[in-house]
């Protein structure tokens, strides 16, 4: 106990947070980023976090919700290991945080939340948490930030293939493997993975040690990036992403058994072509995907089947005047085809939208402004705008600042499903506005630039505000959703990174802190006791950070976090527990010749904390993972 | 040197947050009894929570002690307090989601016993003395109770979700949520003796001072089929009286005031009737008003209606007294999802 507190002090105590920027060692000789216009011209002045080598390095064998929960700010509603696990930003709820793969929404449109049990860090080389409100450029839903997935179809020297496996004694068995090759002017990247975890891990509970049952999960999954270049402007991605989970879904504390099953199956395809000019980019982005959700338990007359299918096509177009000035336009046509068992019929929807956009790069100033506007037979979402800035004051100084209005249409389900579902429901809207300093302290100190030294400082405050809040609500016994309140979240979020080398001995600290206040402004309900409340589960402190020391082929890594109390009634009387979080990881690469050899060793929850992320859901006790992988590199 | 030290300083205060990471607990209340004229609150909890409570008043805010239950036994309930039901001196709690049935001395909530077994149980009534009925959401079927083991015994098959019961002449009559019958079950035997057509969604049933029974379905919302009231007279099972609600209408709660005449139900506001009325009522006893009406009771003995209000089910919710000309008396608090009451002197 003591030792935990020594540490987390450590961390807590020094207020200069610094976040992990660059640092990506992927080799790069023609980097073909094959994105968008609206990647290119991402909105100068909202805060972007991207994770390091290191960092993706622990991860490879676990969740992006198991990422984001160690080592950011956010909000990470975790129902236990193989099941549900959803991610809300700066105090928004888990629909204000837009997941795009490829610049492509990936959230299901009829319940509106992605599940991040089911993103394995692995498959993505490319993770991009971009904080605060971009409707103006991604549309609904994009209010408290955006996570951005891919890989960078970066064409390489080296064809490799990589496989991995790792066991844990909490969850059970991950696989992988990885093929990256290029061949003249094609080139691909082929993800695989399989899971097999009966999740039968160690909790307490009434002071009894248990063991959890009925949480078994399977999964697969394969994603394909390709790329075709016809010539120095014209080229083609072309990307697949096929993903099968079945999972079991473990009782809660309160229940002696469940009997509920899940079973997710998703196909998402999609091609991005770009023809560039002199001034000009033309990208052309279609996609589609076909989601399945089944469920089932003892409650259910029937399963309820949910099948959604996507559409979207979006043809964009930048211009530059010069080095200076740059425009942007585009266009947004998205049709959904969605079904369940609790509609009445088929629903379809579609949504059409038009962006503009301006930037502006004289020396150290960067200036964007962006415009939306989408329409659709449901809702009349607002013209949405933001302003952004970046302003580098020196070589270690730059600011950063963004102001925006924001949208979300309501979900599919809000909609339609029966009974309760209200067509009448109106889009929430408000907005958003953040500033950043960001401090690059090294640049004080070291004259000599060097990718293995860096000290750095990060801090930025943020205000947001959404109206017309979408919640289901009972009318009598029936639910149906309604615009009822009002929520207002202000904060600020501090990260510090420290890096040295000292001949073959490489140190790594960093540490986060976000601070978040989002409650209540307002409510539609009488006597709604949540007026001037904290939203539920979301904490007032969150911060965490990471020791890591290498020595040659070998990484030892530490790292806590601690997430402060949430509160689980919106009238705030009833709280789950503050907790400290801690684990540790050797990591071992052997090389021999074009083989790469990677073991690590970790421990989850060294100090064998009872904690929930959601109330009356375990989590497990120390546990233990090994791993291994081997990549092969045929060098050309 | 300055700036780094002032960019320190900015940093370091910036990063100090102003409110602390910690709850203010108020002080507990360690002892507890009940007044002869108490009245228990069955908060539900929120589903999968493990929060549901017992809420006490006599009437007045002074004398108003959340979790009593807890109180006394130091111990949470469990998952969805359904309802409560007394038998001599002692209160049956069924607990939904935990699929049990806890015994407590009903002045001082000290548990005696904990009947365990169920699926989903929901009501309970005393069948015969010493013997009683648990209907079920999912067990298609009700179990039967042996009080003075403690113990399931058997069960009776009947396919649906079994809800409210009611005692009469010798028979125990049955709602159901699934179907469209009323279902009578001879407590002798323990088997399922007829069955009455009445509407989809019957939720509760009360009888009347002319011994005639009144069923409130609550209609089915998936097949947009209407709510309905009936009047049966359980002598020859005929439905004297039967009228249905409009379409979007889902009512529930149908309770009876003391002299056994007037009617009251939920249908997002409470609605009044008296038993010689040929026709539903159209406007309201007492408007919600933008109150989410859940629960209601008619104390017998002070004449005063009540009715709870979830707010968001998430929160604690309230309950209002209303005098028998629907004038509010005043208001309480009580604990998520405030759905039955029981009164001790009743």
């Amino acid at each position: 106990m003591l030792i935990k507190k020594v540490i987390l002090i450590l961390f807590y105590f020094s207020p200069l947070l610094l976040f992990a920027q660059d640092d990506t060692t992927a080799l790069q000789l023609r980097a073909v980023i094959i994105s968008a216009v609206r990647s290119d011209i991402q909105p100068s002045g909202l805060k972007t976090e991207r994770p390091d080598s290191l960092l993706k390095m622990i991860h490879i064998d676990q969740t992006l919700g198991n990422y984001l929960t160690d080592y950011s700010p956010a909000l990470v509603k975790n129902y236990g290991p193989g099941a549900l696990s959803s991610v809300s930003l700066r105090g928004g709820s888990a629909y204000h945080t837009a997941v795009l793969w490829k610049g492509f929404s990936i959230a299901n449109p009829m319940n509106g939340v992605m599940d991040f049990n089911l993103l394995p860090t692995f498959l993505f080389d490319d993770i991009s948490i971009q904080y605060g409100g971009s409707s103006s450029l991604w549309g609904s839903g994009a209010i408290s930030g955006t996570i951005q997935l891919g890989n960078s179809n970066i064409f390489v020297n080296n064809n490799s293939i990589k496989i991995g496996s790792r066991y844990s004694t909490a969850s059970g068995f991950a696989n992988y493997a990885e093929s990256k090759f290029s061949i003249k002017n094609f080139n691909s990247s082929v993800k695989l993975f399989f899971t097999d975890e009966k999740n039968e891990f160690s909790f307490h509970h009434n002071d009894q040690l248990k063991k959890q049952v009925h949480a078994e999960a399977k999964g697969r999954g394969i994603i394909a990036e390709n790329s075709y270049i016809f010539n120095s402007r014209t080229d083609l991605s072309f990307n697949f992403w096929y993903q099968f989970a079945d999972r079991n879904i473990a009782p809660v504390l309160t229940e002696s058994i469940s009997k509920a099953v899940q079973t997710d199956k998703n196909f998402r395809y999609n091609f991005i072509f770009t023809k560039s000019a002199k001034h000009g980019k033309f990208v052309f982005r279609n996609a589609y995907s076909n989601e399945e959700l089944y469920y089932n338990d003892s409650s259910l007359n029937e399963p309820s089947v949910s099948l959604c299918k996507t559409f979207i096509s979006e043809p964009e177009y930048s211009f530059s005047i010069n080095n200076i000035h740059s425009f942007q336009a585009g266009l947004n046509f998205t049709m959904i085809n969605a079904n369940a068992t609790e509609f009445k019929k088929q629903a379809d929807v579609i949504r059409k939208a038009a962006f503009l956009g301006y930037n502006l790069k004289y020396k150290n100033l960067s200036v964007s402004l962006s415009s939306r506007k989408e329409v659709n037979e449901f809702q009349n979402p607002p013209v949405v705008f933001s302003a952004g800035v970046n302003y580098k004051i020196t070589n270690y100084i730059n600011i950063l600042g963004n102001y925006g209005t924001v949208y979300r249409n309501p979900q599919v389900n809000d909609l339609f499903w029966q009974p309760g579902g209200n067509l009448n429901l109106l889009p929430e809207t408000g907005y958003s506005y953040e500033g950043t300093i960001d401090l690059n302290i090294r640049q004080l100190v070291v004259k000599n630039s060097n990718d293995s030294n860096a000290f750095s400082i990060q801090m930025t405050a943020f205000n947001k505000e959404v109206n017309n809040w979408i919640a289901w609500t009972p009318h009598g016994i029936l639910w149906t959703p309604s615009n009822i309140k009002n929520v207002h979240s202000y904060g600020t979020e501090s990260n510090l990174l420290f890096k040295k080398k000292f001949r073959k001995i490489g140190f790594r600290f960093s540490v986060f802190y976000g601070y978040t206040i989002s409650e209540t402004t307002s409510s539609e309900l009488a006597f709604d006791a949540s007026v001037g409340k904290q939203l539920i589960y979301v904490p007032l402190h969150k911060v965490g950070g990471v020791i890591s020391v290498s020595y040659k082929n070998s990484v030892f890594t530490f790292n806590q976090n601690y997430t402060g109390i949430r509160f689980s009634s919106t009238d705030n009387l009833h709280y789950l527990d503050a907790y400290n979080k801690a684990s540790v990881q050797l990591d071992q690469k052997l090389k021999i010749q074009n083989t790469i050899l990677s073991m690590f060793i970790r421990v989850d929850n060294l100090f064998d904390t009872d904690y929930q992320s959601v109330l009356n859901r375990p989590e497990p006790l120390r546990n233990y993972s090994f791993g291994i992988n081997i990549t092969y590199i045929q060098k050309k | 040197m300055k700036l780094k030290i002032t960019l320190f300083a900015i940093v370091s205060l910036a990063s100090f947050s102003c409110k602390k990471d910690t709850i203010d607990e108020p002080t507990p209340t360690t002892s507890f009894t009940a007044e002869v004229n108490g009245i228990y609150i069955c908060n539900e909890g929120t589903f999968t929570d493990g929060n549901a409570t017992i809420s006490y008043t006599n009437g007045t805010e002074a004398e108003t002690i959340q979790d009593v239950y807890k109180i006394a036994n130091d111990e949470d309930l469990g998952d969805v307090g359904q309802s409560m039901t007394k038998i001599n001196n002692k209160i049956y709690i069924v607990v939904n989601n935990s699929s049990k049935i806890e015994v407590v001395e009903a002045t001082t909530m000290k548990k005696s016993a904990t009947i365990t077994g169920f699926n989903s149980p929901r009501f309970m009534i005393e069948a015969s003395p010493g013997k009683a009925y648990v209907t079920d959401l999912y067990a298609n079927g009700i179990s039967i109770v042996d009080l003075s083991s403690n113990l399931i015994t058997g069960n009776i098959h009947l396919n649906g979700s079994t809800e409210d019961l009611l005692l009469y002449n010798g028979k125990v009559y049955v709602t159901n949520l699934s179907t469209s019958y009323l279902y009578i079950i001879e407590p002798t035997t323990d088997i399922l003796e007829d069955s009455i057509l009445i509407g989809p969604g019957g939720n509760s049933l009360q009888l009347d001072m002319n011994n005639k029974l009144w069923v409130l379905c609550g209609g089915d919302y998936l097949t947009s089929a209407p709510g309905s009231l009936h009047r049966i007279d359980p002598a020859t099972k005929m439905i004297e009286f039967s009228q249905a609600f409009p379409a979007s209408d889902f009512p529930t709660r149908l309770i009876i005031n003391e002299t056994n005449d007037e009617l009251y139900f939920l249908n997002l506001n409470v609605y009044k009737m008296q038993i010689t009325d040929s026709s539903l009522p159209t406007s309201s006893f007492v408007d919600a008003a933008g109150k989410s009406f859940y629960g209601m009771a008619f104390d017998r003995v002070s004449r005063v209606l009540y009715v709870s209000d979830v707010i968001d089910y998430q929160q604690a919710g309230r309950i209002y007294r209303y005098d028998p000309a629907g004038t509010l008396l005043n208001s309480l608090p009580t604990g998520i999802i405030p759905g039955e009451f029981l009164f001790l002197n009743n």
